[in-house]
């Protein structure tokens, strides 16, 4: 399906993950905060069907509303913050951030008008690669090969991540 | 096409975000709001994937 044909049901998810992002900034409690964010995952996973990425559905579902969310809710429930009342800042904070958000949420509308034309992104062209080398191929092929080094960076400081957070943890090795 | 219309989803999700962000003092909803800008990131890069 394309998003010629399903400008509803793209607006109809566009409007879920952004209500769903409100509510879970708003949210007193993290674990109903949790539960939002796992909300806009799915709503984006549908927007990334509509613009014929599948497996990178496919993906988000499995990975960010499967496995980071579960991890984030362990943390969560882990930590134990029932005591705590509210975290979020008073009404000079509110006022701070309601500012910042406007004023970066029109700079990047603006952006997206100097977005590049239809001409440099064909509609077609997504779908084309897709038949071609198939979902995952798509992916796998920049990823594997243009940006071998990059990705192979990423996988040490992800390594650095993990042993830092045992160190953290561990105070006695 | 709807290319202006999800670069703003994504812009505004990415506002939200940072919103949060700077909204809250817990650490891990301060994650949260960072995984929402990523998630942003990543709608406006399913756009750009098409370009190939």
């Amino acid at each position: 399906m394309n998003v010629t044909q399903a400008p509803y049901v793209f607006w109809f998810f566009a409007a879920v993950a952004i209500l769903s992002a409100a509510t879970c900034i708003t949210r007193r409690s993290p674990v109903a905060s949790a539960l939002w964010l796992v909300n806009t995952l799915f709503a984006l996973a549908a927007i990334f069907v509509l613009l014929d990425a599948h497996f990178l559905a496919a993906v988000q579902v499995l990975v960010y509303a499967g496995a980071i969310m579960v991890l984030f809710l362990f943390v969560i429930m882990l930590l134990n913050l029932r005591g705590q009342t509210t975290d979020m800042l008073g009404w000079a904070g509110r006022l701070v951030m309601l500012a910042v958000g406007l004023l970066l949420t029109v700079e990047l509308w603006v952006l997206t008008r100097v977005a590049p034309s239809e001409e440099l992104l064909p509609s077609r062209a997504m779908l084309e690669l897709t038949e071609e080398r198939g979902a995952v191929g798509v992916i796998a092929e920049p990823l594997l090969r243009d940006f071998m080094i990059p990705f192979e960076v990423v996988s040490v400081l992800l390594l650095a991540a993990i042993v830092g957070a045992v160190v953290l943890a561990k105070r006695r090795l | 096409m709807l290319l202006g219309p999800s670069l703003a989803v994504s812009a505004i999700l990415f506002s939200l975000g940072v919103a949060g962000v700077l909204f809250r003092r817990n650490a891990i909803v301060i994650f949260m709001c960072i995984e929402l800008m990523l998630n942003a990131v990543n709608l406006t890069c399913s756009w750009a994937r098409r370009g190939r």
